[in-house]
């Protein structure tokens, strides 16, 4: 009972403490506790604001990354399930040979490379690009390819809204995924083509916002949330690419563009006055 | 708290804002337990990061029905703070008056000071993990017990509990120091 009755005595002490209100002096037994509530207040410190926002920047940057392996890994999966990898680069040249003579036979290579998804000929399309990105081994070429492909994505989703067909989930979250893929190609690409590739990048980027906004309304609702990703992806991918530029590109010292203005005014700021 | 758990349930799936959202909902406290049981603000800072770092990796494995999420991030910053002190016993063994002596030559007064905090921190480790849950996020954080009781899932009247045996267990332990 006593103890309960100091239990209580002391919470409401601390409770009046808190809300700032003065304590008239009381027990003994009681005054040592709150003095030593009051002591570890003194030594119990804040983080830093700077603390704070740095480690969640870290935080962000590792669940971007952590998010974009599990994508990775899924589509890993799924050519596992198609090949074996290991056995993929010795079979590769075979495969590419095969299915090219598939492809020479009569329109079914063009037939397929114009192709949209919901079309027969679809899968041949896709599985022609996988096995492109797998032969080719030049980093420069396979990026050029990826952008290719992120492309195409775009103009797939165009080309249904076009026909007034249903724009499903799975090819806004592959949209959204080959682009991610893409940009983090062209990142470590060798430094001569990178800015010529973000770029590209840009102008794709662009193209695609414009072509997710128009289809927004009319994609389904469970579809949404993929679409959105896919328009955020879009949007960081823009501007990644257009910081890269920038940052590859010496500062002109205020003052001095009139003296090197040697190029026609179109020309200059290129790729950086977009939006 | 419905709210945490879609925030989970987000989270789990590496998404940025929700893990963002849980981490400022819960860095204040986690920085500040780790604070009382190291006494740096570096290795604070280090350790709490490494918290935040494993709860990234973990998440997915985390069972909302389970334990309450603040407490799951207490249990991680405990693990850590003990590893990090097993290490430093393995690599060499720095007495107290060491590491007052490390803290800089000030004024007599400075030094007393830091040796009572030092002995406060010493005996805040001796509590059980639960009291010290409820000592840092009653005076560090300021939080009621209420709202104390929510994160750590217990009643009110086993926070005041708590809080009342934490203070008088420290208070015995300071003594014995003497």
């Amino acid at each position: 009972m006593v103890k309960k009755g100091l239990e209580s005595l002391l919470d409401e002490s601390l409770e009046r403490l808190r809300k700032g209100e003065k304590l008239e002096p009381s027990a003994e037994e009681l005054e040592s506790l709150l003095e030593l509530a009051s002591r570890i207040q003194d030594i119990s410190t804040p983080p830093t604001e700077a603390f704070v926002g740095d480690l969640e920047k870290r935080l962000v940057e590792r669940a971007r990354a952590l998010q974009r392996a599990r994508r990775r890994s899924f589509w890993e999966r799924y050519l596992n399930s198609i090949f074996s990898l290991g056995r993929v680069r010795r079979w590769a040249a075979v495969l590419a040979v095969i299915l090219a003579l598939v492809l020479a036979s009569a329109g079914t290579a063009i037939a397929a490379q114009s192709s949209i998804p919901g079309d027969p000929l679809y899968p041949v399309k896709k599985g022609t690009e996988r096995l492109r990105l797998l032969v080719v081994r030049d980093p420069s070429r396979k990026t050029h390819l990826r952008l290719e492909f992120t492309r195409r994505r775009t103009e797939e989703i165009e080309a249904l809204d076009d026909r007034g067909e249903e724009v499903e989930e799975s090819i806004l979250v592959e949209l959204a995924t080959e682009t991610e893929e893409t940009l983090e190609e062209i990142e470590v690409a060798p430094e001569g083509n990178r800015e010529t590739l973000f770029e590209k990048l840009v102008h794709l980027t662009e193209r695609q916002q414009e072509v997710l906004q128009r289809v927004y309304d009319r994609v389904p609702e469970q579809a949404k949330p993929a679409l959105e990703t896919a328009l955020e992806v879009s949007s960081r991918s823009h501007e990644r690419a257009r910081e890269a530029i920038q940052r590859g590109r010496p500062e002109v010292p205020p003052g001095q563009e009139k003296k090197e203005g040697t190029s026609p005014p179109e020309d200059r700021g290129k790729g950086r006055d977009r939006h | 708290m419905p709210d945490e758990e879609r925030l989970i349930r987000r989270a789990r799936e590496c998404d940025p804002q929700a893990l963002a959202m849980l981490y400022r909902r819960h860095v204040g406290a986690i920085y500040r337990y780790i604070h009382l049981r190291v006494g740096r603000e570096d290795l604070a800072e280090d350790l709490t990061a490494d918290v935040f770092l494993k709860m990234l990796e973990g998440i997915e494995s985390f069972n909302y029905r389970g334990v309450p999420f603040a407490a799951w991030l207490f249990r991680i910053a405990h693990d850590r703070v003990v590893d990090y002190f097993r290490h430093q016993a393995r690599k060499e063994t720095v007495s107290l008056s060491e590491r007052l002596s490390a803290l800089g030559e000030g004024p007599l007064a400075m030094t007393e000071a830091a040796l009572a905090g030092e002995r406060l921190r010493q005996a805040f480790g001796r509590l059980t993990e639960e009291q010290q849950q409820v000592i840092v996020l009653k005076f560090g954080e300021g939080l009621t017990n209420a709202e104390v009781g929510r994160l750590l899932g217990k009643s009110e009247g086993a926070v005041k509990s708590l809080q009342h045996r934490a203070l008088t267990s420290l208070r015995r332990f300071l003594e014995k120091e003497r």
